[in-house]
Order: C-alpha cells, then structure tokens, then sequence
C-alpha cells in the first residue's frame, strides 16, 4: 500500500566509518524486495533505518511519496518481523497479537475479529490462548508474522526471519511467506537474508550490498535487479561470486585479441578462449578474470575450440546431479578446482582425463577493476 | 569440622604425596580440637552439652571415614551449621517461652532456695568487738551497751570454728587492731562463731559489730522450709514460680518455673498485651509492605531510568545512587536521627526557614513512622535498583523495538513489558525484603527506638516500634524484664516469617518449573 523510497541513504556512528553508504533504492508499492549480503554489509542497518529503529545519518526516506525520517517507528505505517521473533513472554499468543491494536486504540470486538482473521489465515487458531514459550519456532514464526500482519501495514519488514528455524521448516515457511504475499500481499515488502536461496526465491527484487573496500568505492549496494538479472548478468566479481551455487568459476586471463563478436583471452597454460562479451574499453594485453558457471561447462573429447584439458580430481554424486572437480592445471586459479555440473547418473570416474568445453555465449569476463563486460548474449 | 572433611586417608591413591600428608594432619588436629571442647565443656560442669558435642563428632568422623557415606561428607557441615545457629537458639528461645524466665524468676529452683536457706535473722543490735592480736593467735573483745565486756578464748584464723567467750569484769588489756588489719582477716572472722555464756551464738555482721543471728528458714524432711520467725511452713508453688507461705505471701526470689502456653494465652488474651501487640503487629505489617513497595518503586523506577540510552554520565549517577548502600547503616541512620531532630535538625531548619513549620518528627505519631518509611526507602532502594537493572539489562531489546513499532511511549514499555517481566524473577526478593523488614530492629532501635511511646499502654512501647524492637524492649528495657514473654513473641514473629519463607521457596519452584 505504500511505496519505500531511499534517496543517498548514509548511515554512521559517533565517529566511525560509514555502515550505510550512499542507498537509492525505489520499491514499489506491492513489491517484494529482498537485501542479502555477506555479515557486517548493513542490510540490517538498512532495514531498521526504513523500520525507524535506526536514525538516519544522511540522505531522504520517503514512504508513500513522504519523508518519514524524523519520523516515530510507530507514525511509518511499518510492521516488522524480528529475528528472535520479540514475542512478549508473558502475554498469550492472541494478546501478543492484539498488543498494536489496543495501543492504537481499536475497539474490543474489532480487535477480536481481526485477531481471528489472521489466526485463521496462518492456521495458529488452536494455539491463541498458549504463552510463547508453549510453542515449537515454526509456530513463534507464525505468531510473529501474525502481529505485524494484523496490523496492516503499508510496508512489511523481515529481518531474517528464517534464520533460527530448521533446514525443513525453512523452506516450508519460505514457500508459505511466498503465497501469504502473493495472496494477501498489499504491503510492499522488505526482507533481510544472508541467505541467496532465500533472496533468488521470494525477491521481485534483489538489492545486493556488499561491505569494506568495496563500500568505499561503489557504495553500498553493489547491484539491484530481479534474482535472474543478478544471475545471469553479474554486475562485478563480488555479484559473480555470491549468487549462485555451486559458486563460478573464475579464471585469470590476459587478453589476446578483440573483435565486435568477442574478446579472445589466454589462460596461463595458454590456451586461447573465446568469450561473448563486448570488447569496449579493453586494450590487447589487459589482465582479466574469465567467469563461467559450473552447469554451463560441457565435457567434450575434442580438444579444440575454448576446449580446456584437465583430470577429474574429486566427484560429488547428489542423486539428481552430480559434481565433478576437474583439476585445474589448465588455468584456473592455482587453489580452486573448476567445478562442472553433471547430469545425476553420469559414470565419471576420479582420475579420467577430460576435455571441458567453455561456450562463448555463456562465458562472464571481469576487468581489471572488478567490473562485468557487457555480455552479447544476454538478453536486455 | 571442615578440615575433618578433607580426611580422605582411605581413598586409595598411588602414591601419599605431601598434600595427603598435610590433609591427614589436618584431619587429626580438627578431631583434637573437637575432642578438647568437649573436656572444656566437662571441665565447666556442662555434661549434657559434652556428651552432644562427643556424639556429633562420633558421627562426623564416622561419616568422612566410612565411604558409604561419601556424599554425606558434603553436608555434614552444612547441617552441623543448620543445628548450631538456627535450630538450637531457636529451640533454646521457644523453650524459654514455655517458662517464666524474667527478672522475678531468675534464678533456678535449687539457686533460689539455696538463697532463702542462707538468709539469717538477726536478734538485737548486737555486740562491739575489737580484735586482740596474741602471738599469731587472736581473741576478740565484745562489750555490750550496759558495759559488760567479754573476751573470747584465743584462736587462730583459717577453718570454722566455734570459740568461748568469757565474761570479764573490766576492758581487756591491749591495744586492737587496726581497721586495716581487721579487714585482712575478714574470710577468717566469717568463720567464727563466738558463744557467749549465756549461750548464745554470735556471728561477724559488720566491721566493728558481732551480732546474734539465726537461719530465717529451715528445710523439712519433706522438702518444705519453715519460717523460723513463726513456724509457718512453705512451700514451692511451681505454678507462680515462688516459695509461697502458708498465708498465701510469695517469697523473693522467685525461680524459674514452667508455665505451658501461659505466656502466649497472656499475649492473646490479657488486653494489656493483646492491644499492643496488635497495634504493633499493623504496624510491622504495614511497615514492611510499605517499604518493600517504596524501595522497589524507587529502584525500578532509577533503574530503567538508568538502563535509558541516551542518558549521558550514566556510571556517575548509577555510583551516586548507589552510594546509600555503601554507608554503614550504623552510621547513616544516626545522621537522619541528627537531621530530623526537632530543634536543632537541618531539616527543620530549612522547613522553618521556607514554610514557617517545625513538624515533631520524633513526637507525632504518624510524622515519626513516615521519617521511619522515608529513611529506610533511603536505605534499601540502592539494593532494589541493583537488582532491577540486572534484570532490565537481561530483556531483550528486540521487545521494545516491537513496542516502538506497535506505538508504544515509555509509560506501556514500562507497565505492559518491563514490570510484568521482572515481576516473575524480583517476587521472591520482594518477599525477603518484606521478610527482612519485618525484623529491622536497627533501624528502630537506632532512629526512634520506638519513639513517640503511647502512653495508654502498660507495657513500653512505642508509635514506630517493630514486633523486634517490642520484643527487644520487653525483654532488655522493660522494668520487668521478661525474657519468657519475649520468647514466646519472637516465637510467634519467627513462625510468621519462616510461614514467609515457605511462601517463597514454593514461588521460587513455580517460576524455575516453568521457565
């Protein structure tokens, strides 16, 4: 029901180095925008700065088209969902669901039919009168959604809110997150995860923050886009390297030759490969990072043609693909093996010597500074 | 006892290192100690006290030294405490209730007629005497008021003995001894008893007089005495607690009797110490619930303010306010007894100069117990805000950043999340602070000690007085000085308190059950 605008979001301490760092950001009304990033990025910081928990160092936050920085938490028309949950021990299940309604000043039977609604919709009707501590996590889960749902919201915050639950119940409250906003989803969202499964998942939209360095230079967001835009189109090597498992695979290269259709790179072995990607702003000679992704790698007998040699060193079999390691003598770095995603019944055997093919459409090349060269393949 | 349960000679062990050695001796040096108390307590002619002390330690050492017992070893001085310093004054304390121990009935029965036997009637003013002295030997020279001189046969000082004194016809030559002397030789002139030809006995009664004297009682074959004077018979009435004559008078002093539940159908029934109990019970009650309520009112209140994060110097005023718990209470509550004084205190002063008024702090009953509440809400709130701010810090911040969320001010934080969380956790402290309070004898003792007194009261006692300082003062400052009657009060204020104390522990359960 409301919009959430960051205009040159800056978050500081008393005297300490930036934690925020230069946000824009538009999320629509309804949208479903998830930040992820490594430990220490300030996606939390973000979040509670939108929720009002956090002052604002620098920089305009607009809800709903109207700036709410000096704003109570309570005057943003925001709910939020807490890590640990932040469910009162001591009050019941529907009193913890009714505490905004009273302090708000909603009538009896209006909170009660309110309160029923939501407990209908996540199904913790059976469970209204317990105190917190009688429940399992998946179930504080629900009653924490519960609170900030029934009061609802113009803007919906989650701070990795999966984060104490198990492995199964995870994704059963993923997927449940995902239907209770395309059903009832009026409020736009914000959702904070360290989690990728998590972010490509439930985001519309996918706002990556990275930290250190990196902050310092490009500010703190270093790419927004939906989940397949990030994957498919890194904008840097930090995007590269944190979407997608297993991760890609990067080679250093040197570049050999530029044409409009590709950029012909050596590896260290020498072994020449051509990649896709738009030649602008490179010089013959210039030190390069090849990327590819581990399903986009194809074993071949041939051995020309961006074709590598190399010897399987290690094979992952997890039933319905399998994983083969194959050492990387050929021009991966020294340390990391290059990873290549197999069908679940294929006969590789450690110690077979193998080609692997390096599609030009599907290869990632990274500049010296760390920025993507526009792929030719990718769609717009 | 302690070092008795470091004896562990019998735990194999590879090799007896030097520790061994030292435990060993330890062990040995405690169960000497242990042993010499109990010769002590013999020596002192305390055999039931020596045969308990030899019998504890029969099962102490049999405890650390057989290793059935190998858990035991470490309760054993645990309970040895329990026994010494809380059932056994205990015991002693409703034991004393059931008599009528108090300054009329002082002594034991055997004491008090061991007093009466020895009491002596005298019969006239008696006789002057001087002392000769005659080689080491001595003789004493009487003269009545008619002139007539004796003087006795010589005799030298040291056993009792009887001597003859003859009658002379003028004063006996030589010169008496000084006073000094006379006085040297008091034990042995005690001794001596002068008969006098007629038959009758004299005996020391002053420095200069010897006089004629009898028992006043003698003891009957059946146990009686009978009064020499007149030949009334006495005897030992068990339920007053006095020898008692015939005619029905009481003979001081009276002894220690039983008395059954007399003392405390005296405090339920008789209305001289029924009214002031009660008046003094409302107060204790009131007092104590008060000032748990005030001091915990203050110390949560302080400490949320104090756990508030934009508070700046938060360490200074937390050390300031802490203060009032580091200044001895000896000494604090004498400096409010100074300041509130009526004439001369900084507080009158200051009221009279800004309002005109002078409030009788000390003579008005009500003022008093409000200085006595205000005083001690000074006293105790430091401890309360400790404990609040420990619990305080100990809530999650994530449940007020849901309040702020939700549109929650200070005042809901604090009634509808702080005070229902740490109210689980501080009940069974507020229940010993209530506990303690009931018994604050100090502070009474040394701010008001119960001060104003009422004055419709046949027993002291006083607006401001606690059940403790009511008992203190009927025991140790009343004229009466009844310590039976004390007893059975401190025996009814340590069943309410213990009552409390069950309470508590039962609270403390619930909560750990359910955590």
């Amino acid at each position: 029901m409301a919009s959430v605008t960051l205009e040159h979001l800056f978050k500081r301490y008393d005297g300490g180095a930036d934690i925020v760092r230069d946000v824009s950001l538009e999320i629509a009304d309804g949208e479903f925008c998830v930040f992820v990033g490594p430990s220490g990025c300030g996606k939390s910081t973000l979040l509670r700065m939108i929720a009002g928990l956090e002052d604002i160092t620098g920089g305009t936050l607009r809800i709903g088209g109207k700036p709410v920085n000096d704003l109570a938490p309570s005057e943003r028309d925001v709910a939020m969902v807490f890590q640990n949950y932040a469910l009162y021990p001591h009050l019941s299940v529907s009193q913890n669901i009714s505490f905004g309604l009273k302090l708000s000043g909603m009538k009896g039977p209006e909170i009660r039919t309110r309160v029923g609604q939501i407990a209908k919709v996540l199904e913790i009707e059976h469970l209204l009168e317990r105190k917190p501590r009688a429940l399992s996590g998946g179930q504080r889960q629900r009653v924490a959604i519960g609170r900030a749902l029934v009061r609802n919201p113009g803007v919906f915050l989650f701070d990795e809110p999966l984060s104490n639950l198990d492995a199964a119940l995870r994704t059963q409250t993923r997927l449940e997150i995902a239907r209770m906003h395309r059903e009832y989803g009026r409020a736009s969202t914000v959702y904070v995860t360290h989690d990728q499964v998590e972010a490509m998942t439930l985001g519309d939209k996918i706002v990556l923050l990275h930290t250190g360095e990196d902050m310092t230079r490009h500010g703190s967001v270093a790419q927004v886009g939906t989940p397949m835009d990030l994957y498919q189109n890194p904008r840097n090597l930090f995007v590269a390297r944190f979407i997608g498992s297993p991760q890609m695979n990067l080679l250093s290269a040197q570049v050999v030759s530029l044409a409009p259709s590709g950029v012909t790179v050596a590896l260290r072995d020498g072994t020449q490969v051509t990649a896709g990607v738009s030649p602008d702003g490179l010089a013959v000679g210039a030190k390069v990072t090849l990327g590819v992704r581990s399903e986009h790698l194809v074993l071949c007998e041939s051995a020309s043609g961006n074709v590598l040699g190399g010897r399987i060193q290690w094979v992952e079999h997890l039933g319905d693909t399998t994983f083969a390691y194959v050492d990387a003598a050929h021009g991966g770095t020294p340390e990391r093996a290059l990873v290549v995603r197999l069908p679940g019944d294929s006969a590789v055997v450690v110690g077979d010597a193998v080609g692997l093919r390096l599609p030009t459409e599907h290869l990632h090349v990274f500049g010296e500074d760390g920025l993507a060269l526009r792929r030719l393949a990718a769609r717009p | 006892m302690t070092a008795l349960s470091m004896r562990k000679v019998e735990v194999p062990s590879p090799r007896f290192s030097r520790l061994h050695a030292v435990v060993v001796l330890l062990g040995v040096l405690a169960l000497l100690a242990a042993l010499a108390i109990v010769v002590l307590l013999l020596a002192a002619h305390q055999p039931a006290a020596a045969a308990g002390v030899l019998a504890v330690l029969g099962v102490a050492v049999f405890i650390y030294l057989s290793p059935r017992f190998y858990a035991w070893r470490y309760v054993v001085p645990g309970v040895l405490a329990a026994l010494v310093f809380i059932v056994v004054p205990m015991g002693y304390t409703v034991a004393i209730s059931f008599t009528n121990y108090s300054s009329d009935h002082l002594l034991t029965f055997e004491r008090a007629t061991e007093v009466l036997l020895s009491r002596s009637n005298s019969d006239g003013a008696g006789l002057d005497f001087k002392l000769l002295e005659d080689a080491n030997r001595y003789r004493l020279a009487f003269a009545d008021e008619a002139g007539q001189h004796y003087l006795s046969a010589s005799f030298a000082p040291g056993a009792a003995q009887r001597v003859k004194a003859e009658t002379v016809a003028d004063e006996p030559a030589g010169t008496a001894l000084p006073l000094k002397r006379v006085i040297a030789l008091q034990e042995a002139l005690k001794q001596v008893t002068a008969e006098l030809p007629d038959g009758t006995e004299l005996h020391q009664s002053s420095l200069r007089r010897f006089a004629a004297s009898r028992p006043a009682y003698t003891r009957n074959a059946d146990g009686t005495l009978t009064d020499n004077a007149d030949g009334v018979r006495i005897q030992a009435n068990w339920a007053a607690g006095y020898w008692q004559r015939a005619d029905g008078k009481t003979l001081q002093p009276g002894f220690r009797a039983s008395v059954g539940w007399h003392n405390y159908v005296r405090i339920f029934t008789e209305q001289r110490f029924l009214e002031p109990f009660l008046r003094v019970f409302a107060w204790t009650v009131s007092f104590a619930a008060l000032n748990t309520l005030f001091t915990f009112a203050i110390g949560v209140v302080l400490a949320v303010a104090l756990n508030w994060d934009a508070l700046r110097g938060r360490n200074f005023y937390r050390l300031m306010l802490f203060l009032p718990y580091a200044v001895p209470a000896f000494i604090s509550i004498p400096v409010f007894r100074g300041l509130f004084n009526e004439n001369l205190g900084e507080i009158n002063l200051v009221l009279d100069q800004l309002f005109g008024i002078r409030p009788g702090w000390f003579s008005d009953a009500t003022l008093a117990r409000s200085m006595v509440l205000l005083v001690n809400a000074w006293l105790g709130y430091p401890y309360m805000m400790i404990l609040s701010m420990g619990l305080i810090k100990a809530i999650p911040d994530e449940l007020y950043e849901a309040s702020a969320l939700a549109g929650a001010g200070p005042l809901t934080n604090f009634f509808r999340i702080t005070l229902p969380l740490i109210a689980r956790p501080i009940a069974p402290l507020l229940i010993a602070s209530f506990a303690t309070n009931f018994n604050n004898l100090t502070l009474i003792a040394l701010l008001t000690n119960g001060a104003p007194d009422y004055l419709d009261t046949a027993v002291p006692v006083g607006a401001t007085d606690l059940l403790a300082s009511y008992t203190y003062r009927i025991a140790f400052q009343d004229s009466g000085q009844n310590y039976a009657l004390a007893c059975a009060i401190s025996s009814i204020v340590f069943l309410m308190v213990a009552t409390l104390a069950i309470v508590n522990l039962k609270l403390f359960k619930v909560g750990r059950e359910q955590r």
